[in-house]
């Protein structure tokens, strides 16, 4: 099942997987794909839109390098900002999802 | 500046490197991806197509891009601004209506902004006017000086101030007057000042050509040297530029003329065509001759309190200085309690206008915040019905500054014309003010918009926009846009909130309108007591003019007055003319009068002393009824009388009434003007006549037999008094200007006016505060009528549903049409209490404009409270009336 992101969630999903290891775009979408098994896909028009957003705040830095296939391709990774960032917005989901999870999981 | 060109032009570089950057990188995505696709098996061309179509297309990419990159808020504020401009453009009625609503209250108000500002903030056009001084005395123990409220300066007085004092870094004194200049060309009366040495000095204006007059001008036995006006240099010698060391030919009198002043100079705020030096004789000077005023310039340092101090003991000074001739008393001033009462030039110039012009700014800017709220009021029905398109915004991720940011760049927009369209309005309503008020306000005509006022203009435009959009905004942005609740609000009945929301703007309106209409219904009323005021003289078709007389050398007295009555004779000849006399002066001209002590048979001296001043004016027979003045005992006199040199006076009723106790007494008595005199008889008593307006008192009057001795020594002037249908007219004036020159073809005929003018002139002030105020309250009334009718038919409309439900349960659409009606009607009483209580400082501070009426007068008041009453009810009426005639079945089905 695909399913549409909740706001605020790509954001914490692109630092994770960046955290991991830079990768360029398709790169990304592959891991997004194969990570949550295809719960979410995300198109380029939002990709591009989210990573070069998160750059511009400093969470991100990018660089041209060449795909293990020998392509140019343009590499991101997180910056220290980036770490820190991804690290906070770890606990505030993991806070969201604990709460939601007590509340469904209550007894009929 | 060039710091700022830098970092625009590195943003604009950037930004086009990155977005080129942003190209390389989508391209280079494609090409991944379509090489993945490859590999799978997929043909190259069906590959590329499904990795475009997967994109989005490149374009809409980038596109996504810009916004998400450094110039994004730039871009953000011109799109914003683009979408608030076509939004506008598709709502012309709403536009319209707040682009008109705000031209009108910014251009109004910088309108009278600029008025202010001339008149009141900058009034003198004299270098460092702070340190200027307005020299006035009072003389509260002087009948004439206690009536008008100040002493003038005598010659000796300024001698002993401007050699003593250390006050003044100089000081001079001045009074304009009149003179006639012969010689080459027409005959002609100029205004002329006379000055003495240090007047100009002390004003500080360079002249434009030659030099200012100074001492050495007012030498006693040779005639000085004169200055001429900048338009008179113009007007008479076409701006000559060898002007200076020429003759000019003044009451007979050859002067050369030492310099020009610069165009727009006035003495103090009067205009002149020549200045005169004042001939200062210090052997023939006596205490006497109040007749100048007096300017200085404060030393630095010096406080008027200071001048003031300093002043009493000139006063002393110049009593044992000198003397009024033999066997007079010096000291006798003592009596006359004369105090200082130095005051800023500036504030004399202003005069009696501050008051009119403050109250008038007030209400005027009262309309601006009315024109505001009512465009806020717009702004909020429109933000209502765009809630749906809002929530739906909000949904698709809009933030919240964003969506308050786009009303406020919409109120900008509205803002940016409205104060575009006021300047226009500003510009019309400065034509229509002096068009108005012809000549009566000093400076009037010189008022512009300048740099100060397009400043004020753009502050009024901005101030708008944040009032108007600020709340609506806010209001949005506070409400949760969710689309299900804007859905249910759309149809639902009004919220509490809301209810108030409408109230509070309804009876702020009325609040405000009540405010201004009552202001102005006072000045109304006022202005109507004044003109039914019986002057005492009978004003239709009277015309006055003003002859003058060259008194060459050998004429004596008696000539002259044969002279003058036999222009007088010319012109009861000319048709249309029914009376005609002349005088020494003239009721409501406003230029000083002239007053003396009366010596009666039997009269009683004052506690102080001293006789009581009494005004007096030369008059020749058949004055009375030239002009309409009821004789109410006695005779006139007549000209056997004068001709045969019989001492015969007329004295006005409150003369009477205050010497014999009535106007049947008095015929008979005999009084006179000088101890030594021979007795005048009282022949005839005439009615009173309020000599200086209609707010002032009628003065007790002493008419003397005509005496052609008005005048300077080489001129005799009288005012002809001309009853005659055909007043005011051109030709009449061509007829009279023709029977004067058949007896004196150098005399000029000047001054024509009618009395209707003049009487006209003493009310300026008064009749100018009551038009702005009538236009400002007509304004607030109309915007106030349009106000609440929108709120009321928006109201209407969003009730459609609840109206709809009420119909369909019986109610019957009277009734529905009272609700509304009754609703409108409770809020604005609550309104008009507010305004009430709004309106106590703002009609004290008219108080000194208004004449018959008290500041909280009761029927005035009511009456203005039924009018907005009547507006309000119909502003609702007209609404609720449309709402009614909904078919509830309609209404419901369309839900």
């Amino acid at each position: 099942m695909s399913t549409e992101l909740l706001p605020g969630t790509l954001d914490l999903l692109l630092l994770k997987i960046l955290a991991l290891e830079p990768l360029h775009g398709v790169g990304i979408a592959d891991r997004l794909n194969q990570v949550t098994q295809g719960t979410f896909q995300i198109g380029p028009g939002s990709l591009f839109t989210a990573l070069h957003r998160m750059e511009e705040k400093g969470w991100l830095s990018s660089a041209w390098g060449e795909t293990s296939a020998g392509r140019r391709a343009k590499f991101y990774q997180l910056t220290a900002v980036g770490r820190r960032r991804l690290a906070s917005e770890t606990v505030r989901w993991q806070t969201i999802a604990l709460a939601m999870r007590r509340t469904l999981e209550l007894p009929q | 500046m060039r710091r700022f060109w830098v970092r625009w032009r590195e943003m604009f570089l950037r930004r086009s490197r990155n977005e080129r950057e942003a190209t390389r990188e989508i391209q280079a995505h494609l090409d991944l991806i379509v090489e993945d696709m490859v590999k799978r098996g997929m043909d190259p061309a069906l590959a590329r197509r499904q990795a475009a179509i997967q994109l989005g297309g490149v374009e809409q990419a980038r596109e996504r891009h810009r916004g998400a990159r450094g110039f994004a808020l730039m871009d953000e504020w011109a799109r914003d601004a683009w979408h608030a401009a076509r939004s506008l453009g598709r709502a012309p009625a709403f536009t319209l209506t707040a682009i008109a609503t705000l031209a009108l209250g910014i251009g109004a108000t910088t309108a009278i902004y600029s008025v202010v500002q001339s008149v009141l903030l900058d009034p003198l056009h004299f270098p460092q006017p702070r340190q200027l001084v307005s020299l006035r005395l009072t003389a509260p123990g002087n009948d004439m000086a206690a009536v008008s409220g100040k002493l003038s300066f005598s010659a000796s007085l300024f001698v002993t101030v401007s050699e003593h004092s250390t006050s003044f870094s100089s000081m001079g004194i001045w009074v304009p007057d009149s003179s006639v200049v012969t010689g080459d060309g027409q005959p002609e009366q100029v205004r002329t000042v006379l000055v003495s040495d240090g007047t100009l000095q002390t004003l500080g204006v360079p002249p434009r050509l030659g030099r200012w007059l100074n001492a050495s001008d007012q030498t006693p036995h040779t005639p000085g040297a004169v200055m001429l006006s900048y338009g008179y240099w113009q007007q008479r010698y076409g701006g000559a530029s060898d002007i200076v060391g020429r003759k000019i030919l003044l009451d007979n009198v050859a002067r050369p003329i030492a310099g020009v002043m610069p165009a727009g100079f006035r003495l103090v705020s009067v205009d002149f065509d020549v200045l005169i030096p004042v001939a200062i004789d210090r052997s023939k000077l006596i205490l006497a001759g109040f007749e100048y005023y007096g300017i200085g310039r404060l030393k630095p340092g010096v406080s008027l309190a200071a001048a003031d101090r300093d002043m009493e003991r000139m006063v002393g000074l110049w009593m044992d200085s000198w003397t009024n001739g033999a066997g007079t008393d010096p000291h006798f001033y003592l009596r006359w309690r004369i105090t200082p009462a130095f005051e800023p030039l500036q504030d004399e110039v202003v005069g009696g206008m501050a008051p009119a012009l403050w109250a008038v700014l007030g209400t005027i800017a009262l309309v601006l915040l009315m024109a505001c709220v009512n465009v806020m009021n717009l702004f909020l029905a429109r933000a209502e019905s765009r809630r749906r398109e809002l929530a739906v915004r909000a949904a698709l991720g809009s933030g919240r500054g964003r969506i308050v940011r786009s009303v406020l760049v919409e109120s900008a927009w509205l803002a940016a014309a409205g104060g575009a369209a006021g300047r226009g309005v500003a510009y019309g309503a400065l034509r229509l003010l002096a068009a108005l008020v012809p000549g009566s306000m000093a400076r009037l005509g010189e008022t512009s918009l300048d740099g100060r006022s397009a400043l004020v203009c753009a502050v009024l435009a901005t101030l708008c926009a944040l009032a108007c959009g600020l709340a609506p905004a806010l209001r949005l942005a506070r409400t949760p846009a969710s689309l299900a609740s804007a859905t249910a609000e759309r149809t639902g009945t009004a919220s509490q909130q809301q209810r108030r929301r409408r109230d509070l703007l309804i009876a702020a309106q009325v609040a405000l309108a009540l405010v201004l209409l009552f202001s102005a219904g006072l000045l109304l009323r006022s202005f109507a007591a004044l003109q039914s005021v019986n002057l005492g003289y009978q004003s239709p078709a009277t015309l006055q003019t003003f002859a003058m007389l060259n008194r060459s050398a050998g004429t004596d007295d008696t000539k002259l007055l044969a002279a003058e009555h036999a222009i007088a004779d010319r012109i009861a000849a000319v048709p249309g003319v029914r009376e005609v006399s002349f005088a020494g002066d003239v009721p409501m001209l406003g230029e000083g009068h002239d007053w003396d002590e009366i010596y009666t048979e039997h009269g009683t001296l004052q506690p102080t002393g001293s006789l009581p001043m009494r005004l007096y004016i030369h008059v020749a027979p058949n004055y009375f009824k030239a002009m309409g003045i009821p004789l109410l005992a006695g005779r006139d006199m007549s000209w056997a009388d004068i001709q045969q040199n019989r001492p015969v006076v007329v004295i006005s009723q409150a003369l009477a009434r205050d010497l014999w106790g009535g106007a049947q007494a008095a015929v008979g008595q005999r009084l006179r003007e000088f101890p030594h005199q021979p007795w005048f008889d009282i022949v005839g008593v005439a009615g009173d006549v309020r000599f200086d307006g209609p707010r002032k008192p009628a003065t007790p009057t002493v008419y003397w037999p005509p005496e052609p001795a008005n005048g300077t020594q080489n001129l005799s002037y009288a005012f002809y008094t001309v009853r005659s249908d055909r007043a005011g007219s051109s030709g009449l004036l061509r007829d009279l200007t023709q029977a004067v020159h058949a007896v004196d073809a150098n005399a000029p005929l000047a001054k024509p006016r009618t009395m209707d003018d003049l009487a006209a002139r003493t009310l300026a002030v008064s009749s100018f505060a009551m038009v702005m105020l009538l236009l400002a309250g007509g304004m607030a009334l109309l915007l106030g009528i349009v106000g609440i009718y929108g709120v009321i038919a928006y109201d209407v409309a969003r009730r459609r549903r609840e109206i709809g439900i009420r119909l369909a349960l019986g109610s019957r659409p009277r009734a529905v049409q009272g609700l509304f009606v009754r609703q409108a009607l409770r809020v604005a009483l609550l309104g008009a209490c507010a305004g009430g209580v709004l309106a106590v400082p703002l009609t004290l501070s008219l108080r000194s404009l208004l004449y018959g009426v008290k500041p909280l007068d009761a029927p005035t008041l009511l009456a203005t409270v039924a009018l907005l009453a009547a507006a309000v009810a119909a502003a609702a009426y007209f609404p609720a009336l449309r709402g009614s005639a909904i078919s509830p079945a309609e209404t419901l089905a369309a839900e």
